[in-house]
């Protein structure tokens, strides 16, 4: 299974710090809950999408936040075929777990040619103004990571492409590790990766469980005029594997 | 202090990949014995400032493995980063299996049940590290490679990207 992980736009919590890191308390404002995307944010979500368009993605599960979702949009718009979001609590950031999100019939007008829906399964997971059954401490958050990995591989067969949409701790801290297989033991660091806005990630799992990193914290994206055909990944030059892409 | 990691590669992708990383300088490029270690690595040096780079075979990073990528990331790896920011050529697999989970503090067990990054040739890595060995996970990237693919390379400003 090809894993994808995207972290979300610039949102307006980012803004301010000239290094882009959300976690500054200077710079974090919780005056609003759910900030949405920056203009630049949302061009970065375009980018995003633009460079994932040639992957045919299977399904797109999406976390409950308001920047997860118009992150996903940049991406879905893009999309030739799969224009549906899932929904998962479980994808939302750490220390956001009291918050499950805005409720589909007021988010759904706010994205035109995107369907969101909660998450079909009935799993821990949960599906948009669910709290995640999870509370805010490290070894909650690993949980989380893991419980989410289990239900993505018993879910999908091993071709399959997918892409989670997810914010910078949780998916860089948690979830890669998870996706890689590695437990609490495997790393001695606190973190693992942390992402930057819009960076792409890609794991292959493997059936048995263990992950390989195609690519971390990719925002190469971001950077080229528009006039480039930022698409797809060049495999080819890699000969590595190509998971429904373009090259 | 920066530590980039190429993946040797053909002439064209070494090319480009020592195009893209003209953009960063850099105090010093070392590379492995490997086949190609040396070829790409003065792909590397050919758009650097060649009288303030330093250009070396290191022997502590020729024939990677787990043991050897552990002791890299002890003296060899301080010594270097002292230097400033220093460029690594060194096969992808040598990468993928044991250089790059090290410096992420991947644990021998999880080495040894398959946990890896993935083999690609040409990629550019980089990862600031901080004192005592520590990652900087908020700037650090794993092979990148859009660089082998665009038409006009010379767009591609920077590998990591602010929000400008």
């Amino acid at each position: 299974m090809y894993v994808y992980v995207i972290r979300h736009g610039q949102s307006r919590a980012n803004v301010g710090d000239p290094e882009n890191h959300p976690f500054l308390p200077a710079v974090r404002d919780y005056e609003e809950k759910d900030p949405s995307l920056t203009d630049l944010g949302r061009k970065q979500a375009d980018l995003a999408g633009r460079r994932l368009s040639g992957i045919d993605f299977d399904a797109i599960l999406c976390g409950p936040l308001h920047r997860h979702l118009e992150t996903a949009y940049g991406v879905v718009r893009h999309q030739k075929r799969n224009k549906e979001i899932e929904i998962l609590s479980d994808l939302t950031e750490t220390g956001d777990e009291g918050y499950g999100g805005l409720p589909i019939e007021i988010s759904q007008p706010l994205f035109p040619g995107m369907k969101i829906i909660p998450c079909s399964d009935p799993s821990p997971t949960g599906g948009p103004g669910v709290i995640p059954e999870c509370d805010a401490n490290p070894v909650a958050f690993r949980l989380r990571g893991r419980r989410l990995v289990n239900y993505i591989r018993e879910r999908f067969s091993s071709d399959s492409s997918i892409l989670l949409v997810t914010s910078c701790n949780f998916g860089g801290g948690i979830l890669m590790p998870a996706l890689l297989g590695l437990t609490d033991r495997d790393i001695d660091t606190g973190k693992f990766f942390e992402f930057n806005n819009t960076a792409i990630s890609m794991v292959h799992v493997k059936d048995d469980g263990r992950g390989t990193a195609a690519f971390v914290n990719d925002v190469t994206h971001l950077i080229l005029p528009d006039s480039e055909n930022i698409e797809g990944y060049p495999f080819s030059y890699l000969g590595y594997f190509a998971p429904g892409g373009n090259n | 202090m920066k530590l980039y990691i190429i993946t040797d590669c053909d002439a064209p992708a070494a090319d480009r990949t020592g195009r893209q990383m003209s953009r960063i300088k850099l105090d010093g490029v070392f590379y492995s014995s490997s086949r190609r270690g040396k070829a790409t690595a003065e792909s590397i040096l050919k758009y650097q400032n060649a009288d303030n780079c330093r250009f070396e075979l290191l022997e502590s990073i020729c024939s990677l493995d787990g043991e050897k990528a552990e002791a890299f990331m002890g003296a060899p790896a301080e010594s270097l980063l002292s230097m400033g920011t220093v460029a690594l050529v060194v096969p992808a697999e040598d990468f993928g299996q044991h250089l790059g989970p090290k410096i992420m503090h991947v644990s021998d067990r999880a080495l040894s049940e398959g946990v890896q990054f993935a083999a690609a040739e040409g990629t550019i890595s980089m990862f600031e590290l901080k004192k005592g060995e520590q990652v900087d996970s908020s700037n650090s990237f794993v092979n990148a490679s859009l660089h082998l693919k665009v038409s006009d390379i010379e767009a591609i400003k920077d590998l990591r990207l602010s929000c400008e």
